[in-house]
């Protein structure tokens, strides 16, 4: 090889070894620049993902705070709507107590008449020739019924006025459903047939004889107000070791699926203005359950329904 | 027979209610009526009575306050309630405080008042 022919190649050598090394410190150089732009973009991002984080717990608690409210309002409301409904109904047992006290206290002067006489007459007719007549016995004998029966209905009537609030009252169940019966007798009469399927014996149970009263009377007049013409109310009532059972069924219309949720809830009714407050159920479950008792619904629609109250028995 | 006979003072708004007491109770008792509380104390001035029996609602004075009033004067004398009401929280009170011993229901039950008055 000539000396001119080395150089010549030397020189294309370094030509072509300093134009790569240029390309290669351009290509770092563009690198960093690339290195500098991400680690920037990365800076940026973390603090766009550490507002994001942030606004995401804001909203978080906001949600919580908001969930929080929801749950106090709606706890608010049902308190609300619970309380308004015991002023309601402790308006209608009210003046139904007023009305009945009154009622008795009006009643039972008259009758005081008739039983005084009875038993003037009685004595008259024993001091006379008509101590054995039958019949003269007979009539006074019916006197003195017609008295006594008169004077029960009064005095149980009275148990609708009593408002006291202890549950350590000697309550005669039989007697608090027949007392009830008395006071819906006029819309019972030619249209529904009770069937009353009794325990022998009287059933006595401590509690608040008033409210035990709006229980039942709650639930008959719901009985009632179910059957559209002619229909019939079976009541059972039964004891078991601690507990008793009354179970008061009826033939009326039922009550649907989808309400059978909602019955005990204040307010919740299917019936007319004036028909109905949607009362009566809510109170007696709050009822039921300050005796710590129990009340289940059982129900088919167009065929009837049945509910059933166990009451533990101390 | 010296038994002493109980002297009776029984007071009610209603004519009839007094009369038929009278009719039931004379055989037994000296019975004295009134027709109101201030009549009823009135006769309290004059007559020695062993028991009261007393209407509860009455126009003037009701039962309670009468029996209270006269109990001040008369504390020897034993005072009843006879009345269609049931209790109500003033007569519990009555009773509670001595007022009145017992509070008797109409329609009457002559046996239950003619222990009481014998008591
Ligand atoms: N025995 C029943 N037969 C059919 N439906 C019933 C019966 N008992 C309750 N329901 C249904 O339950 C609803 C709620 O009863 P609830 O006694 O609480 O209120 P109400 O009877 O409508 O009104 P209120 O008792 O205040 O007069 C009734 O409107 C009715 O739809
Ligand atoms: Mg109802």
């Amino acid at each position: 090889m000539k000396n001119t022919d080395f150089e010549h190649l030397y020189n294309q050598l370094r030509e072509k070894y300093e134009r790569h090394e240029k390309i290669i410190v351009q290509a770092y150089s563009s690198l960093k620049k690339k290195e500098q732009q991400l680690k920037e973009i990365n800076a940026n991002l973390e603090c766009k993902q550490k507002e994001l984080e942030e606004i995401n717990n804001e909203l978080y608690k906001n949600n919580i705070i908001n969930q929080n409210n929801n749950i106090e309002l709606s706890r608010a409301l049902s308190q609300l709507k619970e309380t308004q409904s015991q002023l309601v109904q402790t308006e209608k047992m009210a003046s139904l107590g007023i009305l009945t006290a009154g009622i008795a206290h009006e009643i039972n002067n008259p009758l005081n008449f008739i039983m005084c006489s009875h038993t003037g007459l009685t004595e008259f007719f024993e001091n006379s020739s008509y101590k054995t007549d039958n019949h003269i016995k007979f009539l006074l004998d019916s006197l003195k019924e017609g008295v006594e029966r008169t004077s029960s209905i009064i005095n149980g009537l009275n148990e609708f006025s009593r408002n006291t609030e202890t549950t350590k009252e000697e309550c005669n169940i039989h007697k608090i459903i027949d007392n009830c019966l008395t006071i819906l007798q006029h819309t019972l009469k030619h249209r529904v047939i009770i069937e009353k399927q009794f325990y022998p014996d009287n059933i006595i149970i401590s509690g608040n004889s008033g409210k035990l009263h709006q229980v039942f009377l709650n639930i008959l007049t719901n009985a009632e107000q179910a059957i559209e013409n002619k229909g019939n109310i079976t009541i059972k009532t039964s004891i078991t070791n601690k507990n008793i059972t009354i179970t008061i069924a009826d033939t009326g219309k039922g009550i649907d699926k989808a309400h059978l949720k909602k019955i005990t809830d204040p307010f919740f009714t299917t019936k007319e203005p004036g028909k109905g407050t949607g009362l009566g159920l809510s109170i007696t479950y709050n009822i039921i359950k300050e005796h710590n008792g129990n009340i289940t619904f059982n129900s088919e629609p167009k065929m009837g329904t049945e509910v059933k109250i166990t009451l533990p028995i101390k | 027979m010296t038994e002493h006979r109980p002297k009776v003072l029984y007071v009610d708004d209603e004519p009839i209610n007094l009369k038929l007491f009278e009719i039931n109770f004379r055989k037994k008792f000296d019975v004295i009526t009134a027709n109101s509380g201030p009549e009823g104390l009135r006769i309290l001035e004059n007559n020695s009575v062993d028991v009261v029996i007393s209407d509860m609602k009455m126009p003037e004075m009701n039962g309670v306050t009468f029996c209270e009033t006269a109990q001040k004067k008369y504390n020897h004398i034993r005072y009843y309630l006879l009345t269609g009401f049931d209790s109500t929280p003033e007569i519990e009170e009555a009773i509670s405080r001595s007022i009145v011993k017992k509070c008797l229901r109409k329609p009457f039950n002559k046996y239950e008042i003619e222990e009481v008055i014998q008591n």
